[in-house]
């Protein structure tokens, strides 16, 4: 079980990832801007954020490094999850530092299985020697 | 005047932007489904069910849509860039077979793979796999019985080698071959067949083969089944 933090300005789309994470035994907690990521990270900082690159308010790419930057939750991997799915994005995503890639539309089985193979990935490395590289995606 | 790069980046942001608005209500639209499909809401009589898979189906043809189109004015307005690099094909094939397994298993058709280890060509590994996916995903979908392989040939001192994707299905006539390379144009239908064209995963494959100065090479008899052979280049 794992606290997980959705980021996206898309009622729909937490709604829909809230489904999926409680029907799997997580935590979803939800924030709909990038400055609400912010706080909800450093408030209490979760295993794992999902975040949405192009928001109102704070965007993706913005909310990252001021997580990265925290002492509190600057060790907490985060995935971009967006309908940006063109190749530059990706390659943007990476260079900024994302942990990975995941584009819109999801299979919502496949996307939870790699979501929680990550999650074990890290446990079984620890957060202090988390992997700078990026997995691979469904694309 | 607006200079051509400025159109360019105009349309580039235009693509982006559609592209994006598409994918995000489709997210919803496939996501909700599969979560009533996972029966997280509750449980479903055979019918609800059956239904479903319609929504789903549906959806997951308007995605590849999406993505064909989008590529598509890329690729013809010469926005689509492709690096060469050295491409494991048998990664590739991998690949795209665990993501068409489900779509075969569903109609109860065999996926069959036999890539030669160490097959590598000198190519672009996202173009071959989109290629690859259109392919083998119009096989299965053309497909009602038997089955569908995908075989490497590496052919001796010519410098190239091939993939061919061979199916079981129902076919189409030499005449129909230029056909089958426009945008959402099908092989004459058998009576009763009321499956739709094969959109514009051909056309993109066929432009996208064309950017990597390579070709694909079609084979079909009514009734006897197709074999499209995708030609690879094996060095710089």
């Amino acid at each position: 079980m794992a606290d997980v933090l959705v980021v996206d300005d898309t009622e729909a789309a937490l709604d829909l990832l809230g489904y999926l994470l409680r029907a799997r035994g997580h935590v979803a907690m939800l924030a709909r801007n990038g400055e609400e990521a912010v706080a909800a990270a450093l408030g209490s900082p979760p295993d794992l954020i999902l975040m949405d690159l192009h928001m109102p308010v704070m965007d993706g790419y913005e909310a990252l490094a001021a997580i990265r930057g925290s002492d509190e939750a600057g060790a907490c991997p985060i995935l971009a999850l967006t309908a940006f799915g063109e190749v530059g994005e990706r390659e943007k995503a990476v260079a900024a530092g994302f942990d990975g890639f995941f584009s819109k539309p999801i299979t919502p089985e496949t996307f939870m299985d790699q979501l929680e193979a990550f999650l074990d990935g890290e446990d079984r490395r620890g957060a202090s020697t988390r992997a700078s590289s990026v997995r691979p995606s469904d694309g | 005047m607006i200079g051509k790069d400025v159109r360019a980046e105009r349309l580039d942001r235009l693509l982006a932007g559609a592209g994006h608005s598409l994918r995000t209500p489709l997210n919803s639209v496939l996501g909700f489904t599969e979560v009533l499909l996972m029966e997280l809401p509750g449980s479903l009589n055979e019918e609800q069910r059956r239904l479903l898979h319609n929504v789903r189906s549906g959806a997951l043809q308007m995605d590849m849509t999406i993505d064909d189109l989008l590529d598509l004015v890329r690729i013809e307005t010469g926005m689509m860039e492709l690096r060469l690099e050295s491409v494991d094909i048998g990664a590739v094939v991998d690949d795209v077979r665990s993501e068409l397994q489900p779509s075969a298993d569903e109609k109860g058709l065999s996926l069959e793979v036999e890539i030669p280890p160490g097959m590598t060509c000198f190519t672009n590994g996202r173009a071959i796999s989109r290629i690859l996916v259109n392919l083998i995903g119009n096989a299965i979908s053309f497909t009602d019985a038997g089955g569908v392989q995908i075989l490497g040939v590496v052919s001796d001192g010519v410098g190239a080698a091939r993939v061919d994707i061979i199916d079981t299905g129902i076919g189409f006539p030499e005449s129909e071959h230029a056909r089958l390379f426009e945008p959402f144009e099908r092989g004459p239908a058998p009576e009763g067949d009321t499956r739709g064209g094969a959109g514009l995963g051909l056309q993109v494959s066929c432009r996208l083969a064309d950017l990597l100065g390579t070709e694909i090479v079609v084979q079909g008899r009514p009734g006897r089944g197709s074999r499209f052979s995708l030609i690879l280049p094996r060095r710089e």
